[in-house]
């Protein structure tokens, strides 16, 4: 079976192909491409506890592995570097890649982080420029500008101030500006 | 200004049951120092603490509120109330919440309570940070340049920062810790930066007092820590260097500072010990210090010392005050418990003694990789460092949550050898050994920084993370890659087939139950594009 993984922020994801298990040792493949090299690996699994804690060796080294979900999804740590991990079977795959065109619509802003909401500086209705600050979220013992990313029109506000949000929590809902006003581009920061 | 010596503030007297206004890790510190010394503890908790392993380990524990610290913690009158509800005769603050609340500390001792820390005249007396630099001036301490008074007027502050020179630092005059601190490079950001620092500082200390210095490019943050005794005797315990910071927050404390020379020490403990006596001060306490890194002029005979300036005054017990303890081998909470009892000093100066070098890296729930932002989670799996040299102070358990709320520190990791280099192997070494899954953290950045030329050199300051943070980032590997691609794949596979057996055992269908399907799904829904 072909898997197709995705680490972090990688854009690519890598292919393995998993053998069958025989006496806790699995043979695995990462292919690279259509015409890149491959190279073989042998896996032996030993779990501790479920599988959320493991001891893996991987060509005979040895690797501590925790197994575990939070806020930001599934991710496995290795010898204590956490890798976010993404995973799709070829179906799922194909199925995904299908439906990937995203639709033009409004634009939620969310809280990058958790934090409490200190101000909101719109309200339904506004006109919002790209790069304008939107609301004041405290976290990190400092107050941060959360900004537009586009212009457009201030549909909805769902932070309140004064509130705790967790990190990914929809603050702001913006239309896209109608025809006639058309953006400026975002002023030059980066 | 109060007189110093045994008179100032309230009397020093034996107690028997502590409570420790506080949580977490500092917590569980107070508390195992009352056991060893045969005192009784009260834990106070939030209800998001209702099951911490501070209140677990207590004596008793009294529940102050919900889980924001406004309404439990940081509310003095209901500390007060749950002293009184458990039969408590002292109070411990820890630090953080009350612990520099010269009003909360006076409260406790009106109602018959001793307060384990400085008296409430002394933290007045260094907590209004404008009111602090006059004191020290006229103490002889050197004060970083720049006004003593808070500023109001913006006209006036332009003139001043002009005049003072850019950069240039607002700070709050109200309190310390890092909040309403905004560095000014140019006058251009200088007004809405006032303001910044102004909301913040109403926020964090009811005050939007704020007031302008110098700010001193590549300066050293080195810290003294001094004890005073009921009766007259302030010893100071050496320096910290507390230069590894990001945006005003310490990540890793050691001692012997790099820098540091036995002449500078000296200097730097008078002074230290002469600010102490100026505001009447008893109990643990730290004076901060910025060191400038000027070119050292090594002509004929001693070095000239390097500069330094007061910065602060910490009335309380500072997080990193494990480096100490090592470095010592004084414990500082035991010292705290039996300074307010009104025992002596133990030691004098003379018997203070250094050894070897101890470093401290605090672990916190963030993501450097997301600039830093504070994680939430349930720790989900824990395993932590120990072997010899090795300490960890850390209120974590398996199943604990992270939330909003408090904090972002889950652990501090504290380690001792004989040498520097000593150290900072055996720290790379206790780094790799943690182990916590379900909460981001910053231990693989710990160990990059720890690792790293400017660590290793001792050549740093407080804008090294800043300026060496891309490669501080790090990127895994290909190999790091494609290996944790290839454990996921088969822990996918193996969790399905587990699933499906346990299904055909129960024979109840149901719902798929794979997370990392479930989670993999919501991924995909809810990702961005770059």
């Amino acid at each position: 079976m072909k898997y197709f993984v995705t680490l972090g922020n990688e854009s690519e994801s890598i292919e393995v192909e998993l053998g069958p298990t025989r006496d806790g040792r699995t043979v695995a493949r990462i292919v690279r491409g259509a015409e890149g090299p491959v190279s073989d690996h042998v896996l032996e699994l030993r779990a501790i506890r479920g599988l959320d804690r493991v001891a893996l060796q991987v060509d005979g080294e040895c690797h501590d592995v925790l197994l575990a979900e939070d806020g930001r999804g599934m991710h496995v740590s290795v010898d204590g570097v956490r890798h976010d991990v993404t995973i799709e079977d070829e179906r799922e795959r194909a199925a995904h890649l299908a439906a990937a065109h995203a639709p033009k619509g409004p634009v939620t802003l969310r809280a990058a982080m958790p934090g409490i909401v200190r101000a909101v500086l719109v309200k339904p209705g506004d006109l919002v420029a790209a790069g304008q600050p939107l609301v004041i979220l405290e976290a990190m013992k400092m107050e941060n500008e959360l900004r537009a990313d586009h212009a457009g029109i201030v549909r909805e506000v769902r932070a309140a101030a004064g509130t705790p949000v967790d990190s990914g929590a929809e603050l702001v809902v913006i239309d896209p500006p109608a025809d006639g006003e058309r953006p400026s581009q975002p002023p030059s920061r980066s | 200004m109060s007189p110093a010596g045994p008179r100032a503030g309230s009397a020093a007297r034996p107690f028997r049951r502590v409570l420790v206004a506080n949580r977490g890790e500092i917590a569980l510190r107070v508390i195992r120092a009352c056991r060893e010394r045969g005192l009784e503890s009260v834990a106070v908790f939030s209800d998001a603490d209702a099951a911490a392993l501070h209140v677990r380990t207590a004596g008793f524990a009294q529940r102050l509120g919900p889980s924001p610290p406004r309404e439990s913690y940081l509310d003095g009158a209901k500390v007060l109330a749950a002293a009184k509800q458990s039969g408590a005769d002292a109070i411990h603050p820890g630090y953080g919440f009350l612990s520099e609340n010269g009003d909360f500390a006076q409260a406790v001792e009106e109602a018959g309570l001793v307060w384990i820390g400085p008296p409430a005249s002394a933290i007045r007396a260094m907590g209004e940070k404008t009111a602090a630099r006059r004191t020290m001036k006229s103490a002889g301490v050197p004060v970083v340049p720049g006004v003593v008074e808070p500023i109001e007027d913006p006209k006036e502050l332009v003139r001043i920062a002009r005049e003072v020179g850019y950069p240039v630092m607002l700070k709050a005059a109200g309190g310390g810790g890092g909040k309403g601190i905004r560095i000014v490079h140019a006058e251009a950001e200088l007004l809405s930066s006032f303001e910044r620092a102004r909301s913040e500082a109403q926020n964090a200390f009811k005050s939007s007092a704020v007031y302008l210095e110098k700010f001193l490019a590549n300066a050293h943050h080195v810290e003294i820590q001094i004890l005073a005794d009921a009766h007259g005797n302030v010893v100071h315990l050496g320096e910290r260097e507390c230069s590894m910071q990001r945006r005003h927050q310490k990540v890793i404390e050691e001692s012997p500072s790099p820098l540091m020379t036995p002449t500078l020490r000296a200097a730097m403990g008078k002074a230290a010990c002469d600010a102490a006596r100026a505001v009447g001060y008893r109990n643990a306490g730290t004076i901060e210090c910025l060191v400038t890194d000027v070119d050292e002029r090594r002509g004929a005979g001693a070095a000239s010392p390097r500069p330094f300036f007061f910065l602060e005054m910490n009335t309380r017990l500072q997080v990193e005050h494990p480096v100490t303890e090592l470095v010592t081998g004084h414990d500082l909470v035991h010292l705290q418990l039996a300074i307010a009892a009104g025992e002596k000093l133990p030691f004098t100066q003379e018997e203070v003694v250094s050894r070897g070098h101890a470093i401290e890296a605090r672990i916190c729930a963030e993501e450097p990789e997301r600039n830093f932002a504070p994680a939430i989670g349930t720790v989900q799996s824990l395993d932590l460092p120990g072997g010899p040299g090795v300490r960890l102070d850390s209120a974590l358990f398996d199943g604990l949550e992270i939330g909003v709320h408090y904090d972002s520190m889950l652990a501090k990791l504290v380690v001792h050898a004989a040498t520097r280099e000593q150290a900072i192997e055996r720290l790379l070494r206790a780094l790799e050994e943690v182990r916590i899954a379900g909460v981001p953290n910053n231990v693989a950045f710990l160990r990059r920084l720890v690792g790293s030329p400017e660590f290793r050199s001792g050549r740093y300051h407080t804008k090294t993370i800043e300026e060496r943070l891309p490669t501080l980032l790090g990127q895994p590997s290909r190999a790091e890659l494609e290996r944790a691609a290839l454990i996921a794949a088969l822990l996918h596979r193996e969790s399905l087939r587990r699933t499906m057996e346990e299904r055909a055992l129960h024979a109840n269908g149901g719902e798929p139950a794979s997370a990392w399907l479930a989670a993999g799904r919501r991924r995909q829904l809810t990702r961005r594009r770059p």
